[in-house]
């Protein structure tokens, strides 16, 4: 069309007014770290895999939740989940059940024989590792997947450490996962060397011709306490119970059980005997509910399933049936304190889980080496005082749980790669945390979290069965979907819609958005409306 | 656009929308487009329906827009007359509650206790007053047009699904699209959005779809919120919270929410409501 | 409504708009005057009236053929009390003349999504310019329809359609062509005997008067010693409307002008009235602006009276006060 006078226009030609001139801060597009992933001890990019989980690509998913953690079917049994406290889901409405979608995907990659990638050439660096429970096992697989040639020396007749011992959550119906996930590590090449104990780290190392060493041995020997114990008490130590649960014979405590202390194993032992047939098991623990070592989640099931605790309470005598326990109170360093009030409990048998110490002894002589308080001390790059000789799980300072005890295997792997290339590994700066505030969680609609099926507490009460059941697939894509992806963009197009400017890109599925920063004139409602919080906004350099 | 696999034409009322869009010489608009006067959208897209009728060309599409003022006050009576001819129009109001490219006066669709340069909240004043204004999408269904609907800028999808449901009627049909104006409401412009779902989830801006006057379905709120929520972020409303502040108002607007819940069955199973 | 008008003209559409020409008035007038065109007289669409329904019908066509070529909007304005409402045979062409003399439109302007543009009245065009381009469009309506400044559109579709018919402005004459005279559209009581001065048939059609159209037509036809313009619309405190106009068009030249304003609201002009006021002007009596029956001495009574009284109230009310027409109400 010939366009006559003035007023009829080509399309767009506004677009020569360059708008964004009239900027003062811009929104960039960002990748925080979600909270999940910040608070997982063993590094797993779990929002990563629920993304993969969500669309039902499950190998996919295995894939990547494997390259931090070997042990998912495991794991998703035992953690204690600290990305489900941290996740921002539970602002919402409830956390997203990434535990259990875990033990999903594990269960699904036992299911199918996903293996593990062998690693593309071998770099002819030998490394030992001394122990195979969790932390070892993650040590092992990292560095055979680098190429690396990795033996494990266990001083027992099993893999799988404290993950094997009566934890309730893998009773024996469960075990074959866990024999299944240590199966698909040594088929990785990790040669697996049981009842094999190392006496002397040093020459095992120089015998072996080993490059480098990673010391995993864990904690095992229980912590007494001193108690005047009248005739013929029954005393045990935890750890002892627990790894009885694996032989042949059941260990006999009677019908009341009282169990010393107030940490994990406590409750792994209080919870033992219930299924071992006691009427009552008790935890006499000195101090409060809040000031507990134990995680709450398994103080819950403990208490469901008919354990009793007595706060505030020291046992002062053990007698043959019975034992004294001493009121105590908190004073206000929130230490407990004697009152000089007692009670006498009826007991068959006292279980101390008081903790536990390492079996140091292989490490006597070696150069350099420091302990601290009963462990090895490491420097950030997981090795000990003496070089090339690495330390991680229980047997170095931190947390004591298998999560823990995956990461420091993991980390520990990252660094011997870099020491044995004479490098120096340093962790990747963690970009800011995806906190709750900084999403818009108004697009997401309310979908509660999907209970896993759980077992009767009659039964849980008197059977080693697993007590908490697997989803199935629908139920894991539906929770695998209540990921909020905080921090993280996925494509939801509420920048693109919302820009009032047009300014928003669509770069084609899967490679997000770029601004047009020609038009953007970083009003901010990209950034108030990104349900997840992957924009931010920044001073634009005048 | 995309309903009309781009075959359409628009007319266009003065306001920002008209403003912004058509910089002289220059224009945003990728589609063909006119702009006559402050209060003859409609007519002119009568005008431009009935030409296109002249031309045989049934596939193109005409939607007329216009601000609230351009819509409710100004441009009224060619609205209502082309409803009433039920001309084979889509008119879009973009309701900002007020003149806001005049410098923000008060329209027939200022909100109750509104302060507006011509509502200043000062000596007896309170704001805009209650019982005054008008509800259009109400009166739009009054003339049984084949379709009406409201929706905000808080739930573009939604919009565009209306957009696309209007497309397939013939006939007149009016979207009622409450977009909040950072200027004239007093809140940050990251906040736009935020402030249109406050003004759905608190009930104030009730969302639903009518055809040939009766309504057939509502968007169901959440959680109903406190007006609070949506008034306290304002400083159109800043002298109901300022000592000794006026609770009766902030009362009395609530009501009008809770009456927009029992009308329009605005809470409940998120089924259909009719 | 006003503003649209005014808009139509600025996006230079080619409407043709029939206006049935009724007095604006207080408390509410049904009759007719040119008050309300005229006041539209600068919104800058052509104006053309017409006399009679036959007129009208031509004009029509006419006016179309202008919008098309000039892309200005054309008003045909007709008596809306008589004219509107009654019935008249008249002559129709055929579809055929009507298509040789108004060819095939061609769109010059299209809102077409094949080929999308925008379109809207340009806030920035400088008014002067576009007042100017419209003003220098408006002289050359003038000169095409007017044959004889040599325009080339015909009033009619066919010249040859002329003839001698009853019409309601009927039996005419022009006799007298001593004094051209200037009018606008239909004068209800315009009729043969008292056309001794009115002969000029010279409408003012194309508003604002192309002036040099006015003037040639007035001197091509004038020897006389006097114009004079009888009109039905008044700018208040400057005279008639059309009388100004055409005074505009004769500053410079030695001819007396008069204006008579008449049938204001849709007062009847009588044939008595008329004649006397040919009379006056051929005695030279006729003051340059007298309004038809003026009752000058209610004025002046009324005009005293608000002289006096601080507050008088409305003009009306003092007016009908006078006749006694109100009563006791208005005091």
């Amino acid at each position: 069309m010939k366009k006559p006078f003035a007023i009829t226009l080509d399309p767009g030609s506004s677009l020569a007014n360059h708008t964004g001139s009239w900027r003062t801060v811009r929104p960039v597009y960002v990748d925080r770290l979600p909270p999940c992933n910040d608070a997982c001890p063993s590094g797993e990019n779990i929002q990563g895999w629920l993304f993969h989980a969500e669309s039902g690509d499950y190998e996919k998913a295995w894939r990547l939740l494997t390259e931090a953690n070997p042990l998912p079917a495991c794991m998703g049994r035992v953690c204690y989940h600290p990305c489900e406290t941290a996740c921002n889901r539970a602002q919402l409405d409830e956390c997203v059940g990434v535990n259990a979608i875990e033990r999903f995907i594990g269960d699904e990659a036992l299911k199918h024989g996903w293996k593990f990638m062998p690693p593309a050439k071998s770099t002819g660096m030998r490394v030992m590792v001394v122990g195979a429970g969790p932390s070892g096992l993650s040590a092992a697989y990292q560095l055979a997947r680098v190429g690396h040639t990795v033996t494990i020396r266990e001083a027992g007749p099993v893999a799988g450490g404290m993950m094997r011992f009566g934890i309730p959550e893998i009773p024996p119906a469960a075990r074959a996962v866990l024999d299944a996930e240590i199966a698909r590590i040594a088929a990785l090449g990790v040669s697996i060397e049981l009842n094999s104990k190392v006496d002397d780290v040093l020459a095992a190392k120089r015998d072996g011709h080993f490059d480098a060493v990673f010391l995993a041995v864990g904690a095992h020997i229980a912590k007494r306490a001193y108690l005047p114990a009248g005739s013929a008490g029954k005393m045990l130590d935890a750890v002892a119970v627990l790894r009885s649960m694996e032989g042949e014979e059941r260990p006999l405590l009677g019908r009341r059980v009282v169990v010393y202390g107030g940490g994990n194993t406590a409750l792994d032992v209080a919870r033992t005997a219930k299924r071992l047939g006691a009427e009552e098991s008790v935890i006499v623990y000195r101090r409060t509910r809040e000031k507990m070592p134990a995680h709450d989640a398994e103080l819950e099931e403990a208490l469901q399933e008919g354990v009793l605790v007595k706060w505030l309470s020291t046992i002062r005598e053990a007698g043959e049936s019975s034992i004294t326990v001493e009121k105590m109170t908190l004073d206000e360093k929130g230490m407990a304190q004697p009152t000089g009030e007692f009670e006498t409990l009826e007991a068959d048998s006292v279980v101390l889980a008081l903790g536990q110490d390492v079996d140091l002894s292989l490490l006597d002589g070696v150069p350099g080496l420091e302990l601290d308080g009963g462990v090895v001390k490491v420097d950030v790059n997981m090795m000990t005082g003496h070089a090339g000789i690495f330390a991680g799980g229980d047997m170095v300072p931190g947390e004591r749980t298998v999560t823990v005890g995956i990461g420091h295997g993991k980390l520990a792997a990252r660094n011997i790669d870099a020491w044995l290339r004479g490098e120096t590994w340093t962790h990747p700066s963690r970009p800011e945390i995806a906190s709750f505030d900084k999403l818009n969680t108004w697009y997401y609609s309310d979908a509660p979290k999907a209970q896993r099926p759980v077992l009767d507490m009659v039964r849980r009460q008197s059977t080693f069965e697993e007590v908490i059941g697997g989803f199935d697939p629908a139920t894991a894509q539906f929770e695998a979907r209540r990921c909020l992806s905080c921090g993280n963009c996925f494509e939801c197009d509420n920048c693109y819609g919302v820009c009032p400017d047009n300014a928003v890109i669509k770069l084609g599925a899967g490679n997000r958005y770029a601004f047009n920063y020609d038009y953007c004139k970083g009003c901010g409602l990209c950034v108030s409306e990104c349900p997840c919080g992957a924009i931010r906004t920044q001073p634009e350099e005048i | 656009m995309a309903a009309t696999n781009r075959q359409l034409v628009a007319a266009n009322a003065t306001g920002c929308l008209e403003v912004f869009s058509t910089p002289y010489p220059e224009t945003s608009w990728q589609i063909p487009w006119i702009h006559s006067l402050f209060g003859n959208a409609a007519a002119v897209g009568t005008g431009i329906a009935a030409a296109l009728r002249v031309q045989g060309k049934r596939d193109v599409r005409v939607v007329a827009q216009g601000g609230d003022g351009g819509t409710t006050d100004i441009g009224f009576g060619c609205l209502s007359g082309m409803f009433e001819r039920n001309d084979d129009v889509l008119y879009i109001c973009y309701d900002n509650e007020a003149y806001m490219n005049t410098g923000v006066q008060r329209s027939s669709a200022t909100p109750p206790a509104a302060r507006t340069n011509t509502t200043m909240p000062v000596g007896e004043s309170t704001g805009a007053r209650f019982g005054q204004g008008k509800n259009l999408p109400l009166i739009a269904m009054a003339h049984e047009i084949p379709y009406v609907a409201t929706a905000t800028v808080a739930e573009l999808r939604d919009l565009e699904a209306k957009v696309r449901r209007a497309m397939e009627f013939r006939g007149a049909r009016y979207i009622h699209v409450l977009v909040p104006c950072p200027l004239g409401w007093g809140h940050g412009s990251a906040e736009t959005i935020k402030m249109a779902r406050l003004a759905m989830e608190t009930a104030l801006f009730p969302v639903f779809e009518a055809e040939h006057g009766e309504v057939k379905h509502v968007s169901k709120i959440r959680r109903q919120l406190p007006v609070e929520d949506y008034l306290r972020p304002q400083t159109r409303f800043a002298h109901l919270f300022k000592a000794p502040g006026h609770a009766d108002l902030v009362a009395r607007i609530q009501a009008l929410a809770d009456r927009n819940v029992q009308r329009f069955g605005l809470v409940g199973d998120a089924e259909d409501a009719q | 409504m006003a503003e649209a008008v005014y808009n139509a003209a600025g996006l230079g559409l080619p409407i043709v708009m029939t206006v049935a020409n009724r007095a604006i008035g207080a408390p509410i007038n049904i009759w007719n005057d040119h008050t309300d065109a005229l006041s539209q007289r600068d919104c800058g669409w052509l104006q053309l009236f017409a006399e009679d329904n036959q007129e009208a019908l031509d004009l029509h066509i006419q006016a179309f053929r202008l919008a098309e070529e000039l892309s200005l909007p054309v008003m045909v304005c007709m008596d809306g009390f008589i004219l509107t409402h009654a019935y008249e045979r008249v002559d129709m062409p055929t579809q055929a003349q009507v298509d040789s003399y108004l060819p095939p439109y061609e769109l010059r302007q299209v809102l077409d999504p094949a080929d999308p543009v925008s379109i809207w009245e340009p806030w920035s065009v400088p008014k002067r310019s576009w007042k100017y381009a419209t003003r220098a469009r408006k002289a050359a309506a003038g000169a095409r329809t007017h044959p004889r400044v040599g325009g080339r559109i015909p009033a009619r579709v066919r010249p040859s359609q002329w003839r001698a018919r009853a019409r309601i402005s009927h039996q005419r004459r022009r006799r007298d062509r001593r004094r051209p005279r200037v009018r606008a559209g239909h004068d209800q009581g315009y009729r043969r005997r008292d056309a001794r001065a009115g002969a000029q048939d010279r409408r003012a059609r194309h508003h604002v008067l192309p002036a040099v159209a006015v003037r040639r037509g007035a001197q091509c036809t004038a020897k006389g010693e006097a114009g004079g313009r009888a009109e039905k619309s008044l700018a208040v405190g400057m005279g008639g409307i059309v009388g100004n106009n055409v005074s505009a068009s004769f500053s410079g030249s030695p001819d007396r002008v008069h204006t008579v304003i008449a049938g204001l609201g849709g007062r009847s002009i009588t044939r008595g009235s008329l004649h006397r006021v040919f009379e006056q002007a051929l005695t030279d009596s006729l003051e340059p602006l007298t309004f038809l029956d003026l009752d000058r001495a209610l004025v002046d009574r009324v005009l005293e009276r608000e002289r006096v009284h601080r507050r008088s109230g409305p003009i009306a009310e003092g007016i009908l006060k006078d006749l006694g027409v109100v009563a006791a109400k208005t005091g």
